[in-house]
């Protein structure tokens, strides 16, 4: 795909929605999502160019979980809807709530398994995690969001 | 969360925005880095040429180093000490939970000044007549990236480390070498959040026997401790080692890898 532009296209194509879905998972806001994906797909567009690109999807979600958690340190909201977005459900915001309440690697790694799909092996190099620690990142990842989401229904209902 | 995570997932997307022009945004942005690219390697030469000028300037006229000036004194380290006022023992949760450890081998632990600060806490231990068995010291961190724990006697090599239930993983140091500082500690790492404990408990220092000088906890004891996931929050949410404020932090025989 180095260099040629109509790969590089048909490869931004295809993955830039699937990107920017697991970016607002990570960040819980559409805008910084879409900014965030762009700016990767504009790196790997960049590096792919000049040859330096192995493996696009490694280094494009790579790059944007790392970007996503860089710029999650100073969260102060939980979910940001799109403009003009209709309301949305309760419960997605208190996953997304609970989501975010855990460590940015922890997240990382419950987005790219479950979300995105992700062997251990390929969520490993994407952050750089071998796969023991992949595992226990999944295993804490989600037991401690099955806590998070008991208590805040038990909140809600209480 | 009966629902498969996946499942759950899609309908947080629900009200996903269009992507309008993204793709040639992207090639828009992909372009401009190209070019920032090339000013900075343009830049990065330039900067080079006149270092190597101002380099060999300077070498030909300053071949001598100044002497003249005075050198610079010392300035007296400010050691804050923390203003958290001292608790009593129910009102401490760091002590209720090593209380009953202690208590059950018929010795006693109370606060030793300075007792506390941001993300610290120091006990003395007693014999039940009294006699001094040495002191517990903790400290709580926020450590984000996966760190290189600690190898004893070996600085640059990272631990491996032992998991703990509710995703902790730790490493147990135990070091009796030194009669006089026998040392049981261990660092342990929530993984979920990155907040990370480092408990050490000594014997008496300085009495040069190596019974005085042996912990009053071993070391099962203080990894048990380490990793009981109750220790966790029984700092406050905001508390930290690394911060400012933490100026008389304790010094432990291996130090926390913090970011």
């Amino acid at each position: 795909m180095s260099g040629d532009d109509d790969g590089l296209r048909e490869f931004v194509t295809s993955r830039l929605p699937h990107l920017r879905r697991s970016a607002f998972l990570m960040c819980g806001d559409w805008e910084l999502a879409t900014e965030l994906t762009r700016a990767t797909l504009a790196r790997v567009v960049a590096d792919s160019r000049r040859g330096a690109v192995a493996d696009p999807d490694v280094y494009a979600y790579s790059d944007l979980m790392e970007a996503c958690r860089r710029r999650n340190r100073r969260r102060e909201h939980v979910f940001v809807a799109a403009a003009g977005a209709e309301g949305v459900a309760a419960e997605s915001i208190l996953l997304l709530d609970a989501l975010h309440k855990l460590a940015p690697r922890c997240r990382a790694v419950l987005v790219l398994r479950h979300w995105d799909g992700f062997e251990l092996d390929a969520v490993g190099a994407m952050l750089d995690l071998d796969d023991e620690r992949v595992s226990a990142y999944e295993r804490a990842g989600l037991a401690a969001l099955q806590k998070l989401l008991t208590d805040s229904e038990a909140a809600l209902t209480a | 969360m009966s629902m498969p995570l996946t499942r759950l997932l899609e309908h947080v997307l629900e009200g996903e925005p269009d992507l309008g022009d993204e793709v040639d945004k992207v090639f828009r942005d992909a372009t401009r880095i190209r070019r920032r690219r090339n000013r900075t390697l343009l830049a990065a030469g330039a900067a080079a040429v006149v270092a190597i000028a101002a380099t060999g300037f300077l070498l030909t006229t300053t071949l001598l180093p100044d002497h003249s000036r005075p050198a610079a004194q010392p300035s007296a380290a400010a050691t804050t000490r923390s203003p958290v006022p001292v608790p009593s023992a129910i009102a401490d949760p760091v002590l209720a939970l090593l209380a009953p450890v202690v208590d059950g081998k018929k010795m006693h632990i109370y606060p030793r000044p300075p007792e506390r600060g941001n993300g610290w806490r120091q006990y003395s231990v007693t014999g039940t007549d009294g006699t001094p068995r040495g002191t517990l010291e903790l400290a709580v961190y926020q450590v984000g990236k996966d760190p290189c724990f600690p190898v004893l006697g070996k600085p640059n090599k990272c631990a491996r480390t032992e998991w703990a239930p509710a995703g902790i993983e730790y490493v147990r140091y135990d070091d009796d070498h030194d009669p006089d500082w026998q040392v049981h500690q261990t660092i342990a790492r929530r993984i979920s959040d990155g907040r990370t404990l480092a408990v050490m408990a000594t014997g008496e220092r300085g009495s040069d026997d190596a019974t005085t000088g042996k912990p009053a906890l071993t070391g099962e004891q203080i990894e048990k401790i380490g990793t009981d996931e109750r220790l966790f929050d029984a700092f406050g949410a905001d508390e930290s080692c690394a911060e400012p404020s933490s100026a008389a932090c304790p010094a432990f025989r291996l130090p926390v890898p913090v970011d």
